[in-house]
């Protein structure tokens, strides 16, 4: 299968994007981050010019209502579910630990930027010709972060 | 006893004599070899990095200042030079590549004419004729 591979694309080719994306990671991706938040995010967060977002509502806060029926989704669905609530809460709990000297906005900013981790990736990588949604709406993000508590 | 031919020596460990080749590491036949060329992998890998990177800079130009994007083209510069200046050679017998020595570019050229020269050469010393 690697025959197949290096015929369409030469290794010297596939060597150099996995250092360029290895080169990308551990020095520009975190240097653009900064730089874009010290610059645009931080700022307009500071400046309370975050677009309003409505928080989504988790199932554990709203109360069962005796008169309707419940329907209990899957059991794969409903294990999925809690395994993500698990490391939702571990990750909160890291995040209030690992920002703690710093303000909301920051927090909020360094949060978003932490869980788009791999569109980030993909947009220095690829010389921010390719830019997904979170990272262009990352306001968005950083402004439902804000508005949920976790920095405070 | 007749005095073997050397068509190259670099006094630093390659010698290509009519018979065969010699480096530190490596000895082959010359009668085995069908195929010879020169590797310029690591050319190629700093040229797609330095590409990747000269492209970043110029579409985040306005995140970086002046002096990191000097030092972004000088770093690009002497990795590519100093790529451009390895090279391998690589020979080929009936049955498999082995890559025998890892020189600076000039060096690996002068022993590919060595062998080239040496191949019209038989084991006796004596020129084939055409």
């Amino acid at each position: 299968m690697w025959d197949l591979i290096s015929k369409i694309i030469p290794t010297p080719v596939i060597v150099g994007l996995l250092v360029w994306g290895l080169i990308s990671a551990i020095f520009l991706q975190p240097l653009v981050e900064e730089r874009q938040a010290n610059i645009t995010y931080i700022p307009q967060c500071k400046a309370g010019k975050l677009p309003q977002v409505a928080l989504r509502q988790t199932p554990r806060d709203k109360t069962p209502d005796d008169e309707t029926e419940t329907v209990q989704p899957p059991m794969a669905v409903q294990i999925v579910s809690e395994l993500r609530n698990i490391f939702k809460q571990d990750d909160e709990a890291y995040t209030s630990i690992r920002y703690a000297n710093t303000d909301s906005c920051s927090c909020s900013v360094g949060v978003a930027y932490e869980r788009s981790f791999w569109p980030s990736l993909g947009n220095v990588m690829s010389f921010g010709l390719f830019e997904p949604r979170s990272i262009k709406f990352l306001e968005v993000r950083v402004a439902q972060i804000k508005a949920s508590g976790i920095c405070g | 006893m007749r005095k073997i031919k050397v068509f190259f020596d670099n006094k630093r460990g390659i010698r290509v004599t009519e018979r065969a080749i010699k480096t530190r590491l490596k000895y082959m036949k010359l009668s085995h070899v069908v195929k010879a060329d020169i590797g310029r992998e690591p050319f190629y890998v700093s040229l797609v990095i330095s590409t990747a990177w000269i492209a970043f800079l110029f579409q985040f130009e306005r995140l970086l200042y002046a002096h990191e994007q000097m030092a972004i083209l000088f770093v690009c510069t002497i990795l590519v030079g100093a790529a451009y200046s390895v090279a391998a050679l690589k020979l080929s017998t009936v049955f498999n590549d082995k890559t025998m020595v890892w020189y600076d570019f000039w060096t690996v050229r002068k022993v590919l004419a060595a062998i080239e020269a040496a191949e019209h050469f038989d084991v006796f010393g004596n020129k084939k004729s055409t």
